[in-house]
């Protein structure tokens, strides 16, 4: 069957569909028959309720506000500096390859393990996981922005200068809006680390935020919360990631000028 | 692949001319930027040690570096730290393998199997960039709290960016070369041995080097969670009792072997694309 | 060996753009030997039609056969291809790329790496036989996409523009060494190009098409023996066939049978088809 056709599409859902309907099937067969201990998995029905009491309950939607912003405090930080850090390096060859491969190492290397020392300087509260993801944040918008101001096209920057264009023109009309698209990327990157960050952080130990309540949740064996906090959480990723995705988009090379 | 005319030996390109013999050296730019690193990673260390000295950083709150050194020599000197590590390399390594064979299979089955892929590969990829940290109180409830749970967990992680840096190797396969595979009559089998195998060989080197990161983070993230033993276990117990120094030091080892490791994978890499014209600078930014 | 393509037609189908008629009615008879070169302008079918000649693509109507056997899938040997940017294997060996049809026959190792070193040493690279593709120039890895057809000592070579990515020198370099084997081996060709000159110098017979849908307008015999010297490029002969085609080309007329008129020297086959 062809891609593109009417029929190749029904296909593709038809096997979403089954695969759903399989797992599903299987969560109801485990609860039943299966004999499956509710401990391990909880009764699906169970989940779904619950999951709906979360969706209105106060306690739900406080915890993801304390996650949401520690997200957006760590991401906004680590964007503003990194940039501005990536802007300055990216001027010069020498800066840019001393800065570049310090940016690379900082992203590279598992800075999350240095969490325990964050909690032991910041305590558990939200300042140990915005610092955190703001730092580990920081290593790759640095890396990317630099790549995003140094991969104007020069063909651009001779049109600038044969029009007399001054410094600062060049800077913000050419340099800026040529290195958008690689920045937007560098930036949906470094949010989705900034969001992965936190909800790590308040998972493993935190007062507040939907990482405590899943892990709160779990410690006193009540699985079907947990399991019904999960979805929560996992949606909400979605969401974030779609409007991270849409605020970030991929737009073509702006055209200069 | 680039057509671009390279300097072959086709044309014998003219000799380089010799500098003038009063000519000073100059650094490469290379080399500049080198020093330049070294020095501010030791401008830093003096700063550090500095401040520890005036009492400007307690000694509880961040040792300074003399003072690490000494603290990380009785670390590592210690067997039960070393058990500890062997604990968690074991289960990184059961971990790794797991997930990136997974991994590679279901790579390959998207990658081939064009519904499949269309059905499916928007969920993996969804998976991969999500946190996997909050399914690790999942993964307790399910696999107990033994050494199970970091390799499962660990593997189920890893599944995802092995599965979804294979399948973009499966993408950088030409139709023009498979073109030349049936052009020439060779059979599916060949196709595969021929084309698709070395020609995603790329996506299936990052595929393994994320495995290789992943399995080796995600045991040590979810040993931090719960105590099942291995390097995790001891940064809890060195941070309740505010040992900041021995945390340190196991913390600097673990980030100083996983850089290693990657060097270690990309001169490995290196050596074993010898057909490419140039490397490919690994662009796909991976999360926790 | 004669290749026949009768009332051939190939539709590609997508959803998206509905169906595009590549080529329509094609009738052509390639001898033993002859050289043919297909020229007509951008996206009028002819790498189709060389395609479908050599087995790589199903027609959607009508058939291709081999001295009356109909073709259902490529024969390196009896008609190899080589293709216009050479799709050499980036990660085999300039040995290994030219042994390929031989490696997929289940040839020894010994008798492939034999027979494409003897190839490589025709094409004059038997010095690069352990390199990578990377490490040559376009015009030697078309060389090399030249000893991989030849390797398979077929009757009929299937050339896709394979000049088309070279420069004029490399270009007219590599025609004088192409000229040389070819004709040495008696081999035929089927040859796509979208350069007048080289359909010319190159034919026995042009095959001029229309634009898509693609369908033979014009068939012109160019009646000089080869192999062919650069002054034939002077002649007045290549002038007029030139002229016709360029005229036939850029302002592509219906033909018919009574309206085929010869330049000097040459006949012209057939007329344009309805």
């Amino acid at each position: 069957m062809k891609r593109g056709t009417r029929g190749y599409v029904a296909l593709v859902w038809g096997l979403r569909v089954a695969a759903l309907a399989l797992l599903i099937g299987a969560w109801l067969f485990a609860n039943g028959p299966g004999k499956v201990s509710t401990l391990l998995l909880p009764p699906l029905g169970k989940v779904l309720e619950l999951f709906g009491q979360l969706v209105i309950s106060g306690e739900f939607w406080g915890n993801l506000w304390i996650t949401l912003y520690s997200m957006l405090i760590a991401f906004v930080s680590a964007a503003v500096v990194g940039t501005l850090v990536g802007f300055w390096a990216a001027r010069g060859q020498l800066r840019a390859r001393t800065i570049e491969p310090l940016a690379v190492w900082g992203y590279m290397a598992p800075l999350f393990l240095f969490y325990p020392l964050f909690l032991l300087w910041f305590g558990a509260g939200p300042e140990s996981k915005i610092t955190l993801a703001a730092v580990s944040t920081v290593f790759p918008i640095v890396y990317g922005s630099i790549r995003a101001f140094r991969s104007v096209d020069p063909i651009y920057l001779r049109v600038a200068s044969a029009y007399g264009a001054s410094r600062r023109q060049t800077d913000w009309l050419i340099k800026l809006r040529a290195s958008l698209p690689m920045l937007a990327s560098a930036f949906r990157v470094g949010a989705a680390y900034s969001i992965t960050t936190v909800l790590a952080a308040e998972v493993l130990s935190s007062t507040g935020g939907l990482g405590y309540i899943l892990a709160k949740a779990s410690q006193l064996f009540n699985v079907s919360q947990a399991f019904a906090i999960l979805i929560g959480i996992v949606l909400f990723v979605a969401v974030l990631q779609l409007a991270l995705n849409r605020l970030f988009r991929q737009r073509h090379a702006a055209g200069v000028g | 692949m680039s057509v671009a005319t390279r300097p072959t030996a086709e044309e014998a390109p003219a000799a380089a001319p010799s500098p003038a013999p009063r000519e000073r050296r100059r650094l490469s730019l290379d080399a500049k930027a080198r020093l330049i690193q070294v020095a501010i990673l030791l401008g830093l260390l003096v700063v550090w040690q500095v401040a520890s000295w005036l009492g400007l950083i307690g000694s509880r709150f961040l040792p300074g570096p003399i003072e690490l050194v000494g603290t990380a020599a009785d670390v590592f000197s210690d067997g039960a730290v070393w058990g500890a590590v062997g604990k968690s390399g074991l289960a990184m390594l059961f971990a790794f393998v797991i997930g990136t064979a997974l991994g590679i299979a279901v790579g390959f089955l998207f990658g081939l199997v064009q519904v499949l892929k269309d059905a499916f590969f928007p969920v993996v990829l969804f998976f991969m960039s999500t946190p996997k940290s909050i399914f690790i109180p999942l993964f307790l409830l399910l696999f107990g709290i033994n050494q199970n749970a970091p390799i499962a967990f660990a593997a189920f992680a890893t599944f995802f960016y092995v599965c979804v840096n294979v399948v973009g190797g499966v993408g950088l396969v030409q139709e023009r070369h498979l073109r030349v595979v049936d052009a020439y009559r060779g059979k599916w089998w060949q196709r595969i041995v021929d084309v698709i195998l070395p020609a995603s060989a790329p996506g299936v080197f990052a595929g393994v080097w994320y495995g290789i990161k992943h399995a080796v983070f995600e045991v040590l993230i979810i040993e931090l969670y719960i105590s099942v033993g291995g390097i995790g276990a001891l940064l809890q117990e060195y941070s309740y009792l505010f040992q900041t120094g021995r945390v340190l030091s196991l913390v600097l080892f673990v980030v100083i072997v996983s850089l290693l490791l990657g060097s270690l994978w990309n001169r490995l890499e290196s050596r074993l694309e010898r057909w490419k014209p140039e490397k490919t600078t690994d662009q796909s930014l991976d999360l926790y | 060996m004669a290749i026949t393509a009768t009332d051939l037609g190939v539709v590609y189908r997508s959803q998206r753009r509905g169906d595009t008629v590549a080529l329509q009615h094609v009738d052509l008879r390639v001898a033993e030997g002859e050289f043919v070169t297909l020229i007509g302008p951008s996206g009028c079918g002819k790498s189709t039609l060389l395609h479908a000649l050599g087995g790589l693509l199903a027609p959607t109507s009508g058939q291709v056969a081999v001295d009356d056997k109909p073709v259902t899938a490529p024969d390196p040997w009896r008609a190899a291809f080589i293709f216009q940017d050479y799709s050499l294997l980036p990660w085999k060996t300039i040995l290994d790329n030219a042994a390929i049809g031989l490696r997929f026959a289940g040839r020894s190792r010994a008798e492939r790496q034999a027979k494409a070193m003897e190839m490589l040493e025709l094409v004059g690279l038997a010095n690069f036989a352990k390199a990578y593709p990377h490490e040559l120039s376009g015009g030697m890895q078309q060389r090399v996409a030249v000893a991989r057809a030849m390797a398979m000592e077929p009757e009929l070579l299937l050339m896709d523009e394979p000049f088309g990515a070279l420069d004029e020198q490399t270009r007219q370099k590599l025609g004088d060494q192409m000229s040389r084997i070819l004709t040495q081996n008696g081999k035929g060709v089927v040859m796509v190009t979208h350069s007048l000159d080289e359909a010319i110098f190159w034919a026995d017979r042009i095959v001029v098409m229309s634009p898509r849908p693609g369908r033979i307008i014009r068939e012109i015999v160019v009646d000089r023996p080869r192999p062919r010297d650069l002054d034939f490029i002077a002649s007045d002969e290549f002038g007029e066939i030139r002229q016709e085609l360029f005229r036939l080309i850029s302002e592509p007329v219906e033909e018919t049978a009574a309206d085929a008129t010869a330049p000097t020297g040459a006949v012209a086959l057939r007329g344009g088809r309805g």
